[in-house]
């Protein structure tokens, strides 16, 4: 009996222990522990700096160019690669109403996406006045891309949940992209905001490791993640029709991000066990066309940023003490 | 008669890998565990940590009392019981929430919610089946 006994715990022991030990190298990148790959070969050199204005807080790129927004002052300023100074630009500084959620620049026009008008407002860089266009449908990001516009809206009347909509230039509905979870939620655990480039427009969440990938005509490609899985439980409450809000203040994940090229590089908020009594401002940079995440670098300074912007093989920092540098970015890729 | 002990053998053999494996997991990598059952919806902050203790303790406890004839018979009936529960907690889990990790431990978590629910109920079954027979053999 009691040799049975031994022989089945044995059977169970090696059993155990096989299994601890393929669970250890089957382990590469820990669901629930970052592991960056960081560039040694990588070299950011300080071109120039600027300090920018009080209100200034986020960073912009269109056409090769660079925007600053000073939302205080209600002020678009915009830079050329080379520092010197292209656009001046202000924005409707007596309407106090005049709140929008994000903005795009072609040319000499500036859009605004306007969720709470659900429209979308232009401008003109050369001329005083404005134009509207009025959609039918409620939304909570909005991006104007050159042949329409691609949303973040509410599947129904009562807006439990989004999707995205790709809406003709005259703001007809040409296509429904039903992928984002159904949480009944109104959307807000998928919160985020769109960015676009000459290829690509993409949609990155602010609190979940999700990365909405759309072509340059709207259209949904894929979804992929990001290598941050820490995401921390964040509890939204119904606060009105429609209306919903987190029940306590959320952990945003990706606090900002720039595509170029090809690449997606995404300011993360969530910091190596061992790297956490520093501050280090991490970029991760994902190849769009994959999917997958290439590597990691660090802005210099190890000071807070507000926003970053990647132009080739320049990167514009926008620091919180309202400092502008551009960095030359060697051996990328 | 001879076959029905070997059944029993045989799923207490299965159900003590599985446990200690799974209990042995969780407590080594204990911050990750109990960062998975933070994010479960049916979890209250407060029992977050003796849960974390409790059951994998639980599960190492019954994968070894598992061998032994004075404390065969509670822990088969422990373990059923510890698998019916998990079942149910992934099936309400998998219904209506999204993106809740499974807090299985090591490789198991890596299953898909459906396979895991099969997993468990196949476990659950014969862990019924090892009860009949362990009473059938008294």
């Amino acid at each position: 009996m009691k040799n049975k006994i031994l022989l089945l715990l044995l059977i169970s022991g090696a059993a155990i222990a096989a299994l601890l030990l393929w669970s250890k190298f089957m382990r590469p990148e820990s669901q629930y522990e970052i592991k960056r790959n960081y560039t040694n070969t990588l070299k950011l050199s300080k071109v120039f700096s600027q300090q920018m204005n009080k209100g200034v807080n986020k960073l912009d790129a269109f056409d090769d160019n660079i925007y600053l927004l000073d939302f205080e002052n209600k002020i678009i300023e915009g830079i050329d690669p080379s520092g010197s100074k292209i656009l001046d630009y202000k924005i409707l500084s007596n309407q106090k109403d005049f709140i929008f959620e994000s903005y795009g620049i072609t040319g000499d026009t500036v859009n605004f996406s306007f969720p709470a008008k659900k429209s979308f407002v232009f401008g003109n860089t050369k001329i005083i006045g404005y134009s509207q266009k009025q959609l039918d449908e409620s939304f909570s990001r909005g991006i104007k891309y050159d042949d329409g516009f691609l949303l973040k809206a509410c599947i129904n009347k009562k807006c439990d949940d989004e999707m995205f909509l790709n809406l003709d230039k005259n703001g007809k509905k040409k296509t429904e992209f039903d992928v984002i979870k159904h949480r009944s939620d109104g959307g807000i655990l998928q919160d985020g905001f769109f960015i676009q480039n000459e290829g690509n427009i993409l949609f990155v969440s602010y609190f979940l490791p999700d990365i909405f990938c759309f072509d340059k005509k709207g259209n949904y490609i894929k979804k992929f993640t990001t290598i941050d899985q820490l995401s921390a439980k964040q509890e939204v409450k119904k606060i009105g029709e429609g209306a919903y809000t987190f029940k306590n203040l959320p952990f945003v994940h990706q606090l900002t991000a720039s595509v170029s090229n090809d690449h997606l590089f995404v300011l993360s908020s969530i910091v190596e066990k061992d790297k956490k009594q520093e501050l280090t401002q991490v970029v991760d940079l994902y190849s769009i066309k994959t999917g997958k995440y290439v590597k990691s670098f660090t802005l210099p300074n190890n000071k807070d940023v507000f926003d970053f912007k990647v132009l080739r093989n320049e990167v514009f920092v926008l620091y919180k003490n309202r400092e502008l540098v551009k960095y030359t970015i060697n051996n990328l890729f | 008669m001879k076959g029905r002990k070997i059944f029993i053998d045989f799923i207490s053999v299965l159900v003590s890998i599985v446990f200690i494996y799974a209990g042995l997991t969780k407590l080594l990598d204990h911050e990750i565990f109990v960062s998975q059952l933070d994010k479960s919806p049916l979890l209250p902050d407060f029992i977050l940590v003796p849960v974390s203790i409790f059951f994998p303790v639980l599960e190492i406890v019954c994968g070894i009392a598992i061998f032994f004839n004075k404390t065969k018979k509670l822990a088969l009936y422990t373990s059923l019981l510890l698998f019916f529960v998990f079942t149910i907690y992934l099936i309400v889990l998998n219904t209506f929430f999204v993106d809740v990790p499974c807090s299985c431990g090591g490789i198991l978590g890596k299953m898909s919610y459906t396979v895991h629910i099969i997993f468990n109920i196949i476990f659950t079954l014969m862990l019924v089946l090892a009860v009949t027979f362990y009473e059938k053999e008294k």
